[in-house]
C-alpha cells in the first residue's frame, strides 16, 4: 500500500511536478536574448538597428560540434547566446538562491563569434531576491567571473530570461534595475518577454532591449492544442491591443521539435526529446488529428509509454513561424531587428533546409 | 486468520513505507526515523558544525576535531579567566561583524562573557582572531554555491592578502607564531597554492611548539604533499594528524597509528564515527558501511579496546560505549551488548551514561518481541521523555531562537530540532531524535507484527507528540519559517503551526499535518476500525504506564480519535455506529480536519454539486445513513421505499466517490490503478453494495416517474430523457441540458460503476 498523499499534498505534487516541468522547458525551451556586435561603446541600440543574428545554447556543457560550428559560419551567427546558469531557491545554511545547471565550456570561444551571457531566474527566485536582496550581486561577480576564467572576452550584454507573472514583474524589474548599477551603462542589458508579458506592456523590465519569445505559444499540456510549440493564431492574440511597447524588441523563433505524452486518459505526462515517432509497430496515427496512439508498451527518454497513452509529435513549422515573423514585424512597425534562433542543436536545426534558415533570419518580412 | 496476517504483513509494510518514503517526497523530511544517527560522544556540539550538503540536499555534520584543545591553549596564551566555553562562544561562533564589535570597544556580550571583556584589552589576540575569521569567511565564500574561480575574485585577492599578512607575523615571531602558520596554510591550500604550503612549512614549522595547532597543520600539510603526489609524505602527515582515513586511502598501514593517548585523538576517533553513523543507516534501517568506513571502524575498535583497559585513561567509559557502538555498526550484536553492558559498570560522566542507557534501549528495542517487551519498551519511553523534559532549557520560553531549529519537512513524522539549536540547547533536539528512531523504526513494526495495534499507535502517538508538546508547555513560538526575513513574524505557537492550514504563511505542512500526516494517524487510518477503538478504549481507560504517558505526554483528543473512529465506520458502511461517535464531536471541530473544503460536496446528489458551508457534516450524514436504513426497513410502499433506497445508495456511493471526505481523510497516491488500496477496496464494496441497492430499487418499483428519478440517480440522462419522456426527471434534465455534458451522447449505463470509476479517475486528476 502506497503512502498517504493528501490532496492537497497531490495537488502540490501535481503542482510542483508542472512546475518543474515548466522549469525544464524553460531549461529546455527557455529565453532569448539579443543584441549587437557593435563596439561597446555604442550601447544604445535603435529599434530599427539590425546588428546580426543570434542563437541560444541551452545545453550544460558548451562543446559545439563541427555542423554547428558551420552553421554559425554559414549563417553569419555574431552572437551567441549560452545559458551561464538558472538561479533558484535554496535553502542553504548561508544562502537563500543558488545558481544550477551551470554551463561548463568545453570548446573555446568560436571565432568572430560573441558570447553572450544569459541567466535563467525561476520567479521564486526573484521573490527572494526582491524580499533579501543581493542577487544581482551575486549574478553578476558570477558571471563576470565564468566569463574571465573562459577567456570569453568582455562582456558586452548580458540578458535575463525570467517568466515572471504580472505579480512578480516588480521584483524582475527591481533585479533588473540593481544589475543595471553594477554592470554600468558600457553593458547592454536585455531580458527576454514572453508574448503574454506584451498584455501589460507598463510592466515590461527596464533594459535596453527586449527578446521576444516567439515559441511555446501555446498550451503544450492541453491534450487538443494542434502545436504548442508556436502558433501564430496565439501570438496574434496577444500583439492586437499591445500598442507601443517602449522597448525595443528583437525576435526569438523556435528551432527544436519534441513529442509530447499524453496518459489514455489525455492528462499531461511528459516532453520527450525523441523526436522521431516513425515506426508503426509503436504508434498509429489518430485519423483527423495530429495524435498518435501508442500500439505497445516501450520506453521512450526512460519512460515507459503504455499502450493507450498518446503522443502528440511537434515541430517548430517555417511556414508558420515564417507567418508569425510577418505578423510581429507589421505589429511592431518596422522590419529590421534581430532575430534569434532557439536553439544551436544541429540534430534539431536539421529540419531547416539553409534557404529556410536565411529566410528566419531575413529582417525582410517577403 | 489469513485475513488477520494479511492485514499484519500489510501494516508492516505499511511502516516501512511511512517511514521511509517521506524522505523521497517533497514535504517529507530530508532523513527518514530510521536513518537517524544514534552515537554521541560529547554533551554539546562544540566540536561539529552543520554545512548544507548540496548532494543530499540537507544538513550533515563536519567535526571540528581538536575544539577543546584549542580553546584550553587560548586560556593558557592569554591568561584569560573565561572558561572553555565562553572562549569557544567568542573564538568559533562569533561572526566577523562581532569581533569588529570588540575591536571598536564595544563588547557585544555585554559583560556575559569573560573571553569577549579580555579581548578588549587584548589587541594582539584580537588581531590574530579578525584575521583568522576573515580567512575562514573567505574561504567560506570560495566554497559557496556562487564561487566561480576567478584571479579577479576579491576573495581570491584576500586570501593573497592573508597570506602576506601571516608571513609578516612569522617573521616576527610571537606568542601566535603557530596560530598565523595555520592561517597561512589555509589561505594558501584554498589558493591551491600547495608548493608553498610545502615550503612554508619547511621554513617555518621548525621553530613551531608542539602543541593543538601545529597538529591542526599537519592535515593540510598531508594535503599540499598529496596534491603536489608526494605520496610518502602525504603519509607521513596523515599518520601525525591522526587522519586514518586518508592515511588508509592513500595505501597507509594504520597499525602503527595512534599510539600516543590525547584529547584530539579522542576527537578524531569520534568525530570518524559520528560520521560513519550519520550516512551508514539505510532508509530501511540496516547498515550499509563502504569499505573505507568498515576499514576504519575495524581499525578504530582495537584503539579503543586498548584505552578502555588502559588504567591511566580517565574516560574509560567513553572508550567502551564506542566499543559497542563499533561492535554493532560492524554486526557484532552481542559483542556491543556485552561492551555496553561492561561500560555501564565502568567509571566515567553522566552524559556517556545517558548514552549507554539510549544504546540499551535501541538495541533492546531490536530484540523479538516478548511479555515483557511492551512494558520495558514504556519503562525506556518514561526515561527518554522524562530526559528530554531534563534537557529543554528554560531559556526557550518565548524564545525567538525557535525561528531557526524547526526542520518543516520532519514535522509531521518525526521531530527534529537537533542540528539548528543553538548549542546549549540541542540535547533536547537529540533525545527525541532518539525517541522518534527507537519507537518508529523497532518498537512500532514489532508490535505491529504481532497484532499489538493498540499499543503501536500509544507509541506512535508518543513519537509524534511529546517533544511538540513540550515545546507549546514551555510557551515557544514560531515567528517565520526558516531565514526568510521578508515572512512577517507573529506569534504562533508550534503545534498551532504544525496544524495550520496551507494557506496560512506559517503553516509547516499541509493542511494540519500534524494531526493527519502522523504516524500513529497512518496506522489508525490503515487498521481495522475494531482495533482503532481498542485505543480509543484504552486511552480513555488503562491505567498502564504506557497510556497514561500517551494521555499526558502524547495527543489525547477526543474529537479526533472519535471523527477518525466515526470516519472510518462511514467507511466501513456501518452508519449507526458512526452516527454515535461523531455524535459525541463537536460541530466546529470539522474546521480542524484537513479535509474541511471537501466536505461540502452534497453526498445525496446525483453529480457533482456543493453544499452551502455548514458545520457537522459527517454527523449528519451518517446520522441520515442510519435514519434511511430504519426508513427502508419500515416502508411498504414500493414505490417510496424505492426512492429511499436510491437516495441511501447514492450516499454510499457519494461518500466513496465525490464526497470521499466523509469516509477518508485522503485519498493515496496511485489509487485509482492500485487495487489494493484501501480506498479502492472500500470503493469496489460501497459501489457494489449500491448497485445492488439500485437494482432491487428499480425491481419493485412500477411507476415511470420514480424510475426515472432512479435512472438520473444512476447518472443515465440520454436513457431518462429517451426513454421516460414527459416524467419530472426527464423535464428536469432537459431544462438543465448545459449543465449534464453527457446528455446528448451518452447511452445507458449498463455498468455505471465502471463508469463512475472512471468519472472519479479523472476527478483525482484534476485537481
Amino acid at each position: 500500500m502506497s503512502s498517504i498523499v493528501f490532496n492537497k499534498l497531490k495537488n502540490r505534487v501535481l503542482f510542483v511536478n508542472m512546475l518543474l516541468m515548466l522549469c525544464l522547458l524553460a531549461a529546455a525551451v527557455g529565453c532569448s536574448g539579443a543584441k549587437k556586435d557593435t563596439p561597446a561603446e555604442n550601447k544604445t541600440v535603435k529599434p530599427g538597428a539590425r546588428h546580426g543574428n543570434g542563437i541560444y545554447w541551452w545545453k550544460t556543457v558548451f562543446n559545439p560540434n563541427r555542423n554547428e560550428l558551420e552553421f554559425l559560419k554559414q549563417h553569419s551567427i555574431k552572437r551567441v547566446y549560452v545559458k551561464f546558469f538558472d538561479v533558484v531557491p535554496y535553502s542553504g545554511e548561508d544562502d537563500y538562491i543558488a545558481p544550477v545547471a551551470t554551463v561548463r565550456f568545453d570548446s573555446p570561444k568560436p571565432d568572430g563569434v560573441e558570447i553572450v551571457p544569459v541567466v535563467f531566474i525561476s520567479t521564486e527566485a526573484v521573490r527572494r531576491m526582491a524580499d533579501i536582496g543581493g542577487g544581482a550581486e551575486k549574478i553578476v561577480k558570477r558571471v563576470r567571473n565564468m566569463a574571465s576564467y573562459n577567456n570569453l572576452g568582455e562582456v558586452k550584454e548580458l540578458q535575463l530570461d525570467c517568466d515572471y507573472s504580472w505579480r512578480d514583474a516588480g521584483a524582475f524589474n527591481n533585479l533588473c534595475n540593481e544589475v543595471r548599477k553594477l554592470i554600468g551603462d558600457s553593458v547592454v542589458l536585455s531580458a527576454t518577454i514572453r508574448v503574454s508579458q506584451l498584455k501589460n506592456t507598463s510592466s515590461l523590465p527596464p533594459v535596453d532591449r527586449g527578446v521576444l519569445m516567439l515559441y511555446n505559444t501555446g498550451s503544450f499540456k492541453n491534450y487538443y492544442s494542434k502545436n504548442s510549440i508556436l502558433s501564430s493564431e496565439d501570438v496574434e492574440l496577444y500583439l492586437k491591443d499591445s500598442g507601443e511597447f517602449g522597448l525595443p524588441l528583437d525576435l526569438a523563433f523556435p528551432a527544436y521539435r519534441w513529442g509530447l505524452w499524453f496518459d489514455g486518459l489525455n492528462t499531461f505526462n511528459a516532453i520527450l526529446h525523441t523526436s522521431d515517432f516513425s515506426d508503426t509497430t509503436l504508434y498509429s496515427a489518430i485519423n483527423g488529428t495530429n495524435r498518435l496512439s501508442v500500439n505497445k508498451d516501450h520506453f521512450v527518454d526512460g519512460q515507459h509509454i503504455r499502450k493507450g497513452d498518446k503522443i502528440r509529435p511537434e515541430v517548430s513549422d517555417y511556414n508558420e513561424i515564417m507567418k508569425t515573423k510577418k505578423l510581429v514585424f507589421n505589429a511592431l512597425k518596422d522590419n529590421c531587428r534581430d532575430i534569434i534562433l532557439f536553439h544551436l542543436d544541429s540534430a534539431q536545426l536539421n529540419q531547416f533546409n539553409a534557404n529556410e534558415i536565411d529566410s528566419i533570419y531575413n529582417c525582410s518580412i517577403n | 486468520m489469513k485475513s488477520i496476517a494479511y492485514t499484519i504483513a500489510a501494516l508492516t509494510s505499511l511502516l516501512a513505507l511511512v517511514l521511509s518514503t517521506p524522505a523521497e517526497a517533497c514535504w517529507g523530511p530530508y532523513i527518514s526515523p530510521r536513518e537517524y544517527s544514534m552515537y554521541r560522544g560529547r554533551p554539546d556540539l562544540k566540536n561539529w558544525s552543520t554545512p548544507f550538503d548540496r548532494d543530499h540536499m540537507c544538513f550533515k555534520f563536519n567535526y571540528n576535531a581538536g575544539a577543546d584543545d584549542n580553546c584550553l591553549l587560548w586560556k593558557v596564551q592569554t591568561g584569560t579567566d573565561a572558561s572553555v566555553s565562553e572562549i569557544y562562544e567568542v573564538v568559533y561562533k562569533c561572526s566577523l561583524d562581532t569581533l569588529r564589535m570588540i575591536a571598536s570597544g564595544k563588547d557585544p556580550y555585554n559583560g556575559t562573557n569573560f573571553f569577549s571583556i579580555h579581548l578588549l584589552s587584548d589587541r594582539e589576540a584580537l588581531e590574530f582572531l579578525l584575521l583568522a575569521k576573515k580567512c575562514e569567511i573567505t574561504r567560506l565564500n570560495m566554497s559557496s554555491v556562487w564561487f566561480y574561480p576567478s584571479e579577479d575574485d576579491e576573495d581570491y585577492l584576500s586570501l593573497k592578502e592573508i597570506v602576506e599578512k601571516c608571513k609578516a607575523e612569522t617573521n616576527k615571531g610571537g606568542l601566535y607564531y603557530n596560530r598565523y602558520i595555520l592561517q597561512e596554510m589555509r589561505a594558501l591550500i584554498s589558493l591551491q597554492e600547495y608548493d608553498e604550503c610545502v615550503s612554508e612549512w619547511k621554513r617555518l614549522s621548525p621553530a613551531m611548539n608542539d602543541d593543538i595547532i601545529r597538529q591542526l597543520c599537519y592535515g593540510y600539510v598531508a594535503g599540499a604533499y598529496e596534491s603536489l603526489a608526494d605520496t610518502p609524505n602525504a603519509l607521513k602527515y596523515y599518520a601525525k594528524a591522526n587522519d586514518c582515513r586518508n592515511y588508509s586511502r592513500m595505501g597507509g598501514n594504520t597499525d602503527e597509528m595512534f599510539s600516543e593517548y590525547s584529547l584530539f585523538l579522542r576527537d578524531v576517533i569520534e568525530g570518524d564515527i559520528y560520521m560513519i553513523d550519520d550516512r551508514c543507516w539505510n532508509k530501511d534501517g540496516t547498515i550499509t558501511l563502504d569499505e573505507y568506513d568498515e576499514g576504519l571502524l575495524r581499525k578504530y575498535l582495537p584503539v579503543c579496546q586498548k584505552y578502555a583497559a588502559d588504567k591511566s585513561v580517565h574516560d574509560t567509559d567513553f572508550w567502551l560505549y564506542t566499543a559497542s557502538y563499533i561492535s554493532y555498526l560492524l554486526g557484532d550484536s552481542s559483542k556491543a551488548e556485552s561492551l555496553l553492558a561492561k561500560a555501564a559498570k565502568s567509571r566515567g560522566s553522566q552524559f556517556i551514561k545517558d548514552q549507554i542507557h539510549i544504546f540499551r534501549f535501541w538495541m533492546e528495542a531490536s530484540k523479538p518481541y516478548s511479555q515483557s517487551y511492551e512494558n520495558n519498551m514504556a519503562q525506556h519511553t518514561s526515561w527518554l521523555i522524562g530526559q528530554m523534559q531534563k534537557a529543554l532549557p528554560e531559556s526557550l520560553k518565548d524564545s525567538w531562537e525557535l525561528n531557526g531549529i524547526l526542520d518543516i519537512r520532519s514535522m509531521a513524522w518525526a521531530w527534529d530540532g537537533e542540528q539548528d539549536l543553538p548549542i546549549k540547547e540541542y540535547k533536547a533536539g537529540y533525545l527525541n531524535k532518539m525517541l522518534v528512531k527507537i519507537l518508529q523504526a523497532k518498537v512500532c513494526p514489532t508490535l505491529l507484527s504481532k497484532g499489538k495495534y493498540s499499543s503501536a499507535i500509544a507509541f506512535a502517538n508518543l513519537s509524534n507528540y511529546a517533544f511538540l508538546n513540550m515545546l507549546d508547555a514551555s510557551g515557544s513560538v514560531i515567528g517565520k519559517i526558516g531565514n526568510l526575513e521578508s515572512v512577517r513574524a507573529r506569534r504562533l505557537s508550534v503545534s498551532e503551526a504544525a496544524r495550520s492550514k496551507d494557506d496560512n504563511p506559517y503553516a509547516l505542512l499541509q493542511d494540519n499535518g500534524m494531526d493527519f500526516q502522523t504516524t500513529s494517524f497512518m496506522i489508525m487510518d490503515s487498521i481495522q476500525t475494531s482495533y482503532v477503538i481498542d485505543y480509543v478504549r484504552n486511552m480513555e481507560k488503562s491505567q498502564s504506564l504506557l497510556y497514561r504517558m500517551a494521555r499526558e505526554k502524547g495527543y489525547y483528543g477526543k474529537d479526533y480519535l472519535y471523527d477518525i473512529v466515526g470516519t472510518k465506520l462511514i467507511r466501513d458502511l456501518r452508519y449507526a455506529e458512526a452516527e454515535k461517535y461523531l455524535e459525541s464531536v463537536p460541530a466546529n471541530y470539522q474546521l480542524r480536519l484537513n479535509t474541511n473544503e471537501y466536505l461540502f460536496r452534497a453526498p445525496f446528489s446525483a453529480e457533482k454539486e456543493s453544499n452551502p458551508p455548514v458545520y457537522d457534516v459527517k454527523y449528519s450524514f451518517a446520522r441520515k445513513m442510519a435514519s434511511l436504513e430504519k426508513d427502508i426497513q419500515k416502508c411498504k410502499d414500493p414505490g417510496r421505499k424505492a426512492l429511499l433506497m436510491t437516495e441511501y445508495a447514492t450516499g454510499m456511493r457519494n461518500s466513496m466517490g465525490n464526497s470521499w471526505a466523509l469516509a477518508f481523510y485522503g485519498i493515496h497516491a496511485g489509487d485509482d490503478t492500485d487495487t489494493t488500496s484501501t480506498l479502492f477496496k472500500a470503493q469496489q464494496k460501497a459501489f457494489a453494495r449500491a448497485e445492488e441497492l439500485y437494482s432491487q430499487a428499480l425491481q419493485i418499483c412500477d411507476d415511470d416517474n420514480i424510475k426515472a428519478s432512479l435512472e438520473f440517480f444512476h447518472g443515465n440522462h440520454s436513457y431518462v430523457v429517451e426513454q421516460f419522456k414527459g416524467t419530472q426527471a426527464s423535464d428536469y434534465i432537459e431544462s438543465h441540458c448545459d449543465t449534464w455534458k453527457d446528455y446528448h451522447y451518452e447511452k445507458p449505463s449498463v455498468n455505471w460503476q465502471g463508469r463512475y470509476l472512471q468519472h472519479m479517475q479523472s476527478f483525482v486528476h484534476t485537481f
